[in-house]
């Protein structure tokens, strides 16, 4: 059997493992730029606002560029907490909006408020005071790159009623 | 070189051609992974190195045996080269802490099937053209 075993394989194999491994290492370097550039964008809780109708809990974000590379948005989500309970949720879907080195962009997200939510609502604001808690991810992408990556976010806004 | 020494280079140098492929076409993952260059590169080359281990092993069990612990190693390769940003940069390794996971699972899994493959090519080859039983 041993004198039938080809060595050629196994040195084809030592070269795919290394030329491989080496492209690895470039792809490394690319996704640590990428982690670079998700690190400088700023995600602010610009205010949040129960709309007149009371139909739903309107949340403003402002994202803010600050790497040198070129940002694609895809999507939005935001979940309100009230006073350390969940109550409801809003998302948008930005269909890929560019945003470019130093670029600013700010969204408005709708939550639906249910019947339930109203009546804690009218309670709550009896009260004075309304302590929202925000937490939150945005899905995007750096420049070419097929691969999207949520980055999270968490804010508190406080109301006084 | 003993057997087993060979064995396991042989499984280690696969392990790193499979972390390799996969890491570079991670980036073109998706919902149209399919119809994308760099996923079809990568298959094809671990398809390339089950063939190219089950040639240069010849006993098809041995063979088998050395891509399933390559197809590993690819895995736990995988894992470490994204755990290295989190290593540079600690305020990563949260964000990295289950995506790193989830790729090194992914890589596990495609490093098998295309291994496989790889080693069916490969025992076809021997059989077939270099007249061994398998």
């Amino acid at each position: 059997m041993g004198t039938r075993r080809l060595s050629w394989p196994l040195a084809l194999l030592a070269l795919l493992a290394a030329l491989a491994s080496a492209n690895a290492g470039v792809a490394a370097g690319r996704w640590l730029d990428v982690w670079r550039a998700f690190d400088d964008l700023r995600i602010t809780l610009t205010g949040i606002e129960v709309a007149d109708d009371e139909s739903a809990v309107l949340v403003r974000l402002r994202l803010e560029n600050g790497s040198g590379r070129t940002l694609r948005l895809s999507s939005a989500r935001a979940g309100l907490w009230l006073n350390g309970r969940s109550l409801t949720a809003g998302e948008a879907s930005l269909s890929e909006v560019e945003l470019p080195p130093g670029g600013r962009y700010d969204l408005e997200l709708r939550a639906g408020v249910y019947a339930d939510l109203r009546d804690y609502l009218h309670r709550e604001r009896q009260g004075g005071r309304l302590d929202w808690q925000v937490a939150g991810e945005v899905r995007l992408r750096v420049d070419r790159l097929t691969d999207w990556v949520l980055v999270p976010y968490l804010g508190t806004w406080e109301e006084r009623g | 070189m003993t057997s087993l020494a060979r064995a396991l280079v042989v499984a280690f140098l696969s392990g790193a051609a499979f972390a390799g492929l996969y890491s570079s076409a991670s980036v073109a993952l998706g919902t149209l992974a399919p119809v994308r260059l760099p996923v079809w590169g990568m298959a094809l080359g671990m398809i390339l190195v089950g063939t190219l281990v089950t040639l240069a092993t010849v006993e098809l069990r041995r063979a088998l045996t050395e891509v399933v612990v390559a197809a590993l190693l690819g895995g736990v390769f995988t894992w470490g080269l994204l755990a290295g940003p989190g290593i540079v940069v600690p305020a990563y390794a949260v964000r990295l802490s289950n995506y790193r996971l989830t790729q090194a699972v992914l890589a596990v899994l495609l490093g098998l099937l295309c291994g496989l493959v790889g080693v069916l090519l490969g025992a076809a080859v021997n059989s077939g053209l270099r007249g061994l039983e398998v």
